[in-house]
C-alpha cells in the first residue's frame, strides 16, 4: 500500500485534534455600536497546513430571486463549484469581472441552473447586466474554517483545532481586510469582537416602479 | 415777511408757491421711493440670480453624470475596461469612442489612486483626484466641483464604473464660458462673468464696453463675496453681487452678477417724467386759477378802495353797486350804509348847525317840517359864569382856554344829559333848549333837574380847583318856559337853529337877576315854568316875589331854585 503522508498528517491531527477542540466567537459592530451582519470572517491556521476539503464541502449556491442575489455576501472553499440558479420569471446576466474569477452567464433564465468553479483565492463581485443593482460578494478562501456573520453580527467557528491562526474580516463596506494574529486553546470560549468603520454603502439604489426620477 | 405791493400779486404768490412745494415733494418722495424700490428688486434679482447658476450647474452636471454612468454601463466597455487594464492605448481608444457618445466638452477616465488614465483635454496627472475621492467617500458614489485647466475654468462631475464594484471613475464636464455665461443671461435677465483662479475675466455676457471696465476694475481688486455693492462700469452704476466656488486644487472662481441701475429704474424713470410733466401742468392750471381767481377777490376790493375816495371827497350820494353774495358783498353793503348814515349826519348838521345824538337826528330827518320856523312851547335855559375875568387875567390865554373848555363841557354834559340841546355857546355863557327841535317829556322839569345837576358839576370842578391852587367859578343860571317862535335862523350861508321870542328875553333877564345879592340865588326860573314842572312831580323853591324886568310892562314872579324831586 503506497504511504500517504497527508492522510497520515489528517488522521493524526485528527486524533490529536479530537482530544480538544477550540471555538471561536467573533462579534462585529460598527462605528455606530449596530450589529453588522454579512461579514466574511476566515481562518488560516499557523501552525499546521490547512486540512484538505471534502468534495461535499466545495459545493455552493448563489440564487436570483425577486431580481437579487441571496446572499449578498459568501465566503466558499477553494475549488467549490457555484452554481447560480434563476428562481425569476425574467433572464438574468450574471456576469463577474475579478482576477479570481472572470466569467459570464449572458441571459440564463428559468429553472437553468449554471455553474462556475471558482479556482482561486480572491474577491468575486458578481453582478448582473441587466439589472444594475444585483450584487453579490464571493470570498474564495483555503481553508475550511469561514463563515459569515449573521443578523446580531455574530459569527460562531466550532471544532477548531488548538494553535495560532490568521484571523482575516472583510465586508464590501471596508476598504481593506482587516488581519488578526489569535491563538486558540481548547479549554474556553475564545471572542474576538471587530469594530470596523464602515464606509458609506454605495450600492446602486434598485429603480422605483414605474420609473422617473427627478430632473 | 415779503412785503407785496399788491394783493393779487401776494396770493398769487402763495397759491402758485403752495402749489409747487407740493408737486416738486411728489416728485422727489416718488424717485427717491422708485430708486429704493428699483434697487431693492436688483437685490433679489441677483439673490436668484446666484440660485440659477447653482441650479443650472446642477442640471448641466446631472444630464452628463446619467450620460456618463450610462455609457459606462455598457459591458463591453466595463470588459474592456477590466481585461485591457493595462494596455494605454486600447483604453485611451475606448475612452475616445465612449466620450464621442458624450456631448460633454470634458471627459476623463480615472483610476481608484486618482490617477488620470485617459482625458479629453490635456491635464496632469491628479487634476482630478480630490473630486474623485470626494465621490469614493459619498453615499451616492458621486461628487461634482469646479477645476481650472490652462486659465479654462470646468465644472465636472465624478461618476462611478461599476462592473459591477466600483472599478473607477468617469469625470465629465463642461467649460465655464460664454456660452454659459449667455444662457443665465437669458434666464435672469441679470449680466453674468466669470473669474478664473488668476482675476482674468474669462467670460462674460456684457456688452463690451462694460466688460472692458470689469476687466480692467477686477484686476486690480477684486471685492469681497457676499455683499451687494456698487460697481461703475463705462459710466453705468451696476449692482454687483459676487459667489465664488472653490476650485480642485486651491483658489476659486468667482461669479460676478451684475445688473444695470439704470436699466432697472428705466420704467420708474418713465414715470417720473410723467409725473413732472402733470407737476408742471399743475402748477400751470394753478397759475391761471390763481390769476382768475385773485383778479376776483382784488377787483372788487380796488372799487371798494375807489368809492372810501369817493365818499372822503364829500359825495355821500354815490353807492357801490358790488351784487355779491360774500364777505365783500357785506363790506359794499356796510359802506353804502356808512354814506347813508355821513349823508344823514350831513343834512342835519347842515340843518340845525349843532350836534345832536343819532336818534334825535333820526326823528328830525323824519319830522323834519317845523325847520323852516314853527311856534312851540320851549323852555330857554341861560347860564354865565361869574369871575371869570378876574381868572383870565392871573392866566396865560391858552390856559384859559382850556380852563373855559372845562367848565362849558363840564355844563353841556348836564344839559345833555337831561335831553336838552345847546344852542350856542356866547364866550363864557351856555344858552340851552328843552323841548326843541323835539318835543320831548316834561321840558320844564327837564331843564330843572340839569340846572342842578350843573350846580353840582360846578361844586366838583371847584374842589379839583382848589387842590390846583386856582380861585373857585360860579354862575348864574336863568330859565323860562314860554311859547316862542323856532326855526332855522340866519343867511342863506350861515344858519342855525335857535329861538327868539319874549320868552328867551325872559330868561335872559332872570339870569341877570342872579347878580342881585338881595335875592341870593344861583338858579332863577321862572312861574310858568315852576308852573310846568309842578304838574308831575315836587319842586322846591323860595319865592322871590314879582319884579319888574327890563322890556316888560308887567310884574312876573320868580323863584329860587332848590330841589327837585
Amino acid at each position: 500500500m503506497p504511504f500517504k503522508p497527508h492522510a497520515l498528517a489528517f488522521l493524526l491531527s485528527a486524533i490529536v485534534g479530537s482530544v480538544t477542540a477550540a471555538d471561536l466567537a467573533v462579534t462585529v459592530t460598527d462605528q455606530k455600536a449596530e450589529a453588522v451582519a454579512g461579514f466574511v470572517i476566515w481562518l488560516e491556521p499557523r501552525d499546521a497546513p490547512v486540512p484538505p476539503a471534502a468534495p461535499e464541502d466545495l459545493a455552493a449556491t448563489v440564487e436570483q430571486i425577486d431580481e437579487e442575489f441571496q446572499p449578498y455576501t459568501l465566503a466558499v472553499r477553494l475549488g467549490t463549484r457555484v452554481s447560480f440558479p434563476n428562481r425569476d420569471d425574467v433572464q438574468h446576466h450574471v456576469y463577474s469581472l475579478s482576477s479570481p474569477a472572470r466569467f459570464e452567464i449572458p441571459l440564463h433564465g428559468g429553472d437553468e441552473t449554471e455553474s462556475v468553479v471558482m479556482n482561486q483565492t480572491g474577491l468575486v463581485p458578481i453582478g448582473c447586466n441587466i439589472h444594475d443593482w444585483m450584487l453579490s460578494h464571493l470570498v474564495v478562501v483555503d481553508t475550511p474554517w469561514f463563515g459569515t456573520t449573521d443578523e446580531t453580527g455574530r459569527l460562531t467557528l466550532a471544532g477548531l483545532p488548538p494553535g495560532r491562526y490568521k484571523l482575516t474580516a472583510w465586508h464590501p463596506r471596508i476598504r481593506q481586510p482587516a488581519e488578526r494574529e489569535i491563538t486558540l486553546s481548547g479549554e474556553e470560549l475564545t471572542t474576538v469582537a471587530l469594530e470596523p468603520h464602515l464606509r458609506p454603502d454605495r450600492r446602486i439604489r434598485r429603480a422605483p416602479a414605474g420609473g422617473g426620477s427627478r430632473y | 415777511m415779503i412785503r407785496f405791493r399788491s394783493f393779487r400779486a401776494a396770493l398769487l404768490t402763495l397759491i402758485l408757491g403752495v402749489v409747487t412745494v407740493a408737486q416738486v415733494t411728489t416728485y422727489l418722495v416718488v424717485a427717491r421711493v422708485n430708486r429704493i424700490e428699483a434697487e431693492r428688486e436688483i437685490e433679489a434679482d441677483l439673490t436668484h440670480a446666484v440660485q440659477a447658476f447653482t441650479r443650472v450647474n446642477e442640471a448641466r452636471s446631472h444630464l452628463l453624470a446619467s450620460s456618463a454612468k450610462a455609457v459606462a454601463s455598457d459591458f463591453t466597455f466595463r470588459k474592456l475596461f477590466f481585461e485591457s487594464a493595462d494596455d494605454l492605448p486600447t483604453l485611451q481608444s475606448a475612452f475616445t469612442s465612449a466620450s464621442d457618445r458624450i456631448n460633454a466638452d470634458l471627459n476623463a477616465w480615472v483610476d481608484l489612486d486618482g490617477q488620470v488614465i485617459a482625458s479629453s483635454v490635456p491635464v496632469r496627472e491628479a487634476a482630478f483626484r480630490e473630486v474623485v475621492f470626494r465621490a469614493d467617500e459619498s453615499e451616492a458614489a458621486q461628487a461634482s466641483g469646479y477645476c481650472e485647466i490652462d486659465g479654462q475654468p470646468f465644472s465636472v462631475v465624478a461618476v462611478p464604473i461599476r462592473a459591477p464594484v466600483i472599478v473607477g471613475w468617469w469625470v465629465v464636464g463642461f467649460r465655464i464660458d460664454e456660452a454659459f455665461a449667455g444662457e443665465l443671461q437669458a434666464q435672469t435677465q441679470v449680466e453674468v462673468s466669470f473669474a478664473n483662479r488668476d482675476g482674468v475675466i474669462i467670460a462674460s455676457s456684457l456688452p463690451n464696453l462694460p466688460r472692458e471696465a470689469l476687466e480692467a476694475t477686477w484686476r486690480t481688486s477684486p471685492a469681497d463675496s457676499g455683499q451687494i455693492h456698487d460697481l461703475e462700469l463705462a459710466a453705468t452704476i451696476y449692482k454687483v453681487s459676487i459667489a465664488r466656488a472653490p476650485l480642485e486644487g486651491g483658489g476659486d472662481i468667482a461669479i460676478i452678477l451684475q445688473f444695470s441701475l439704470d436699466e432697472k429704474l428705466a420704467p420708474a424713470r418713465r414715470l417720473s417724467r410723467l409725473i413732472l410733466l402733470v407737476s408742471v401742468g399743475g402748477v400751470g392750471l394753478a397759475a391761471l386759477l390763481a390769476a382768475g381767481f385773485a383778479r376776483r377777490l382784488s377787483h372788487p376790493v380796488q372799487r371798494l378802495a375807489r368809492h372810501t375816495r369817493v365818499i372822503a371827497s364829500g359825495d355821500y350820494a354815490t353807492r357801490l353797486d358790488l351784487r355779491r353774495e360774500d364777505e365783500l358783498g357785506d363790506l359794499a353793503q356796510a359802506f353804502n350804509a356808512m354814506s347813508t348814515g355821513l349823508a344823514e349826519r350831513d343834512q342835519v348838521r347842515d340843518l340845525l348847525d349843532k350836534n345832536v345824538s343819532p336818534e334825535v337826528a333820526a326823528r328830525l330827518m323824519q319830522e323834519g317840517s317845523g325847520l323852516g320856523g314853527e311856534e312851540r312851547e320851549v323852555t330857554v335855559l341861560f347860564a354865565d359864569l361869574r369871575g371869570f375875568t378876574t381868572l383870565s387875567e392871573n392866566l396865560p390865554p391858552r390856559e384859559v382856554v382850556a380852563l373855559l373848555n372845562r367848565y362849558l363841557d363840564c355844563m353841556a354834559q348836564a344839559i345833555e344829559a337831561e335831553g336838552g340841546v345847546i344852542d350856542k355857546f356866547i364866550g363864557d355863557e351856555v344858552m340851552a333848549l328843552f323841548g326843541a327841535p323835539l318835543a320831548g317829556s316834561n321840558s320844564a322839569r327837564r331843564a330843572l333837574r340839569a340846572a342842578l345837576a350843573m350846580r353840582a358839576a360846578l361844586a366838583v370842578l371847584n374842589a379839583e380847583l382848589a387842590t390846583e391852587g386856582q380861585p373857585p367859578l360860579a354862575f348864574g343860571i336863568g330859565i323860562n318856559t314860554a311859547p316862542v317862535i323856532a326855526g332855522n335862523i340866519g343867511s342863506q350861508r350861515r344858519r342855525n337853529y335857535s329861538v327868539i321870542g319874549d320868552g328867551v328875553n325872559l330868561a335872559a333877564r332872570l339870569q341877570s337877576q342872579t347878580r342881585n345879592p338881595d335875592f341870593a340865588a344861583d338858579i332863577i326860573i321862572s312861574a310858568s315854568t315852576l308852573a310846568m314842572a309842578r304838574l308831575v312831580g315836587e319842586v322846591r323853591t323860595r319865592d322871590l316875589g314879582p319884579v319888574t324886568v327890563k322890556g316888560r310892562s308887567r310884574e312876573t314872579r320868580i323863584h329860587a331854585l332848590e330841589a327837585v324831586g
